[in-house]
């Protein structure tokens, strides 16, 4: 009798101590299971290659007919799925389901597991999902996939293996999986944000360089408007500069030798910046240079090509001073069409060049200009500008103004017009201190060198 | 820039304080513009705190009068401090525009 109990006792011991031991294996096999799954899980930041190992780890995991991975499209909310393992996977990559919709909405909003052992039996279920991806579904589990508080997808496993349903062992299980599946698709998705910023600058690059080609040609062909940068003869020195604030800019200056004994020297500055003006300053320049030839005086000249370009609905307009001097004579005769009163250096002395102020061109075609005439010097010079230099900035807001033009011209007044052009430079860079730039710049100096003391 | 529209019998007086440059330049235009589109012909444009005007901003200026020509209304402008007046002085925008040293004689000028 005794010998029985022991026996059975020892028995349940024994069968005891298996089932822990079956149990502890099953832990540990779980845990393998699980670690396994989590080193599959991030072997791989490509998005088909790993919603593919979601699916197949967690189809093979579960023992399930199917399984898909459902995400939330971050921008509409809706949830589609990319692939699906099985036989029918090419037909479920199109889907889209509406916020909230079918189990896989539900469970993506609320964040709550759901598993239905038998569809047959409950209402939740939507067969549109089932009904075009042509699986008939006995039973399924979905749960949430959540990283950091954010819901990623769903994980879905359809109809176990075998005879038997999903339970609520299958559901740990399967939510014990999404922890991996979630981080290993956050780095995916970082991934993918990473490539969308990176493929975002180099297409931005890419139209900047470009542009900046485009900016790089126009510059160069509004450049190859001007007469370039320097004219020197037996009576004249002349200098001058554009500095536009962008690649290209509204100001311009020209000038011409008409002939033996005139130089029609030019410079103005249109009321926009960038290629506007650009194109703006371009169709000037090549009337300046049709309307110069003949005898014209440069009132003349000016009217005539405000006639060209005013137009009725246009609000386009260029300040312009345009002068012929006679070389041999030093008389100067100017049209002042609204542009930045000149100055006149001669001897040490500085003085505004005043005349009459007509109105800027292109503003109304029936403007009458008036010529104004001045006897230059041997000596003397005409110093041109735009507001670029009275009206450059710094970073305290304070303009150059006219002052400070007026002193650094008065330090200038037996200086060549390259020293004179480049000390205003100097001065206008020194004064805004690197701060930028917003206007354009034009500046021309023009020193009379022949001696007409006879004349006058 | 602030700009402040206020009705006088026929006259829309359009106050702007700040500066009338490229970048606000849009603004005044749109206002002016609505205005215009209401039916307004007669403007004056008080200057009294406005800082500055670039030539973007007499761009706008010069869209007015042309705008206010083409319909045969009145255009003038008051309070213009020393930098704007000169501005006006040597662009010859002065001579395109009927300019009051105070609101009171610009009114004045529509009624004349």
């Amino acid at each position: 009798m005794f010998i029985i109990i022991a026996f059975g006792l020892l028995g349940a011991a024994l069968s005891y101590a298996l089932a822990v031991i079956w149990k502890l294996n099953l832990e540990r096999s779980r845990t393998t299971t699980l670690l396994d799954i989590g080193l599959r899980l991030s072997s791989t930041i490509k998005r088909k290659e790993l919603l593919e190992i979601i699916m197949a780890t967690t189809a093979r995991t579960l023992r399930a007919e199917g399984s898909s991975i459902i995400l939330v499209d971050e921008k509409t909310k809706e949830l589609y799925f990319e692939v699906a393992t099985g036989e029918k996977n090419e037909e479920v990559k199109q889907i889209r389901l509406k916020a909230g919709e079918g189990i896989a909405g539900l469970v993506a909003s609320t964040g709550e597991s759901v598993l239905i052992a038998d569809v047959s039996k409950d209402t939740r279920w939507s067969n549109r999902v089932s009904a075009k991806v042509k699986i008939p579904t006995r039973n399924m589990i979905c749960v949430p996939v959540r990283s950091n508080g954010k819901t990623l997808g769903v994980l879905q496993v359809i109809n176990k293996k075998g005879k038997r349903a999903f339970n609520g062992q299958d559901l740990r299980l399967l939510e014990l999986i999404s922890s991996p599946a979630a981080i290993a698709l956050e780095n995916m998705l970082l991934y993918e944000a990473l490539l969308e910023s990176m493929e975002n600058l180099r297409i931005t690059t890419a139209a900047k360089e470009r542009m900046e080609s485009e900016m790089k040609i126009a510059k160069e062909i509004q450049y190859s408007f001007l007469p370039g940068e320097r004219l020197r003869t037996e009576e004249i020195d002349l200098n001058a500069c554009l500095i536009p604030a962008r690649e290209v800019g509204g100001d311009f200056y020209h000038f011409i030798q008409l002939d033996e004994d005139r130089l029609l020297v030019c410079l103005g500055d249109v009321s926009d910046k960038g290629m506007p003006a650009a194109l703006f300053m371009s169709g000037l320049m090549i009337w300046i240079k049709a309307k110069a030839s003949g005898h014209h005086s440069p009132a003349a000249i000016i009217g005539q090509i405000n006639r060209e370009i005013s137009n009725e609905d246009s609000t386009m307009f260029a300040t312009i001073f345009l002068a012929i001097l006679n070389t041999k004579t030093g008389k100067m005769i100017y049209c002042d069409g609204g542009h930045c009163t000149p100055y006149v250096l001669s001897g040490n002395q500085i003085s505004e060049l005043h005349g009459v102020k007509s109105l800027p061109i292109g503003i109304f075609a029936d403007t009458e200009y008036t010529d104004c005439e001045i006897q230059l010097h041997s000596g003397d010079s005409i110093v041109l500008y735009t507001d670029g230099i009275t009206e450059a900035e710094n970073a305290n807001g304070e303009w150059f103004g006219t002052e400070r033009l007026r002193q650094a011209l008065q330090h200038a007044t037996d200086k060549s017009p390259a020293i004179i052009t480049e000390i205003l430079r100097q001065e206008v860079l020194k004064f805004s201190n690197h701060f930028a730039q917003s206007d354009d710049i034009a500046m021309m100096a023009i020193k009379y060198l022949a001696h007409n003391d006879n004349i006058s | 820039m602030l700009i402040n529209v206020e009705q006088q019998n026929e006259i829309s007086i359009i106050s702007l304080s700040g500066r009338l440059d490229g970048a606000s330049m849009g603004e005044v235009e749109q206002r002016f513009l609505e205005l215009l589109g209401q039916g307004m012909k007669q403007f004056v444009f008080d200057m009294n705190e406005l800082e500055y005007i670039s030539s973007a901003g007499l761009r706008v200026m010069l869209l007015a009068v042309k705008k206010t020509r083409a319909i045969a209304g009145k255009i003038a402008l008051c309070n213009l401090n020393a930098n704007v007046q000169e501005v006006f002085q040597i662009s010859g925008f002065s001579t395109i525009f009927e300019i009051f040293p105070e609101r009171e004689e610009a009114l004045q000028f529509f009624r004349a």
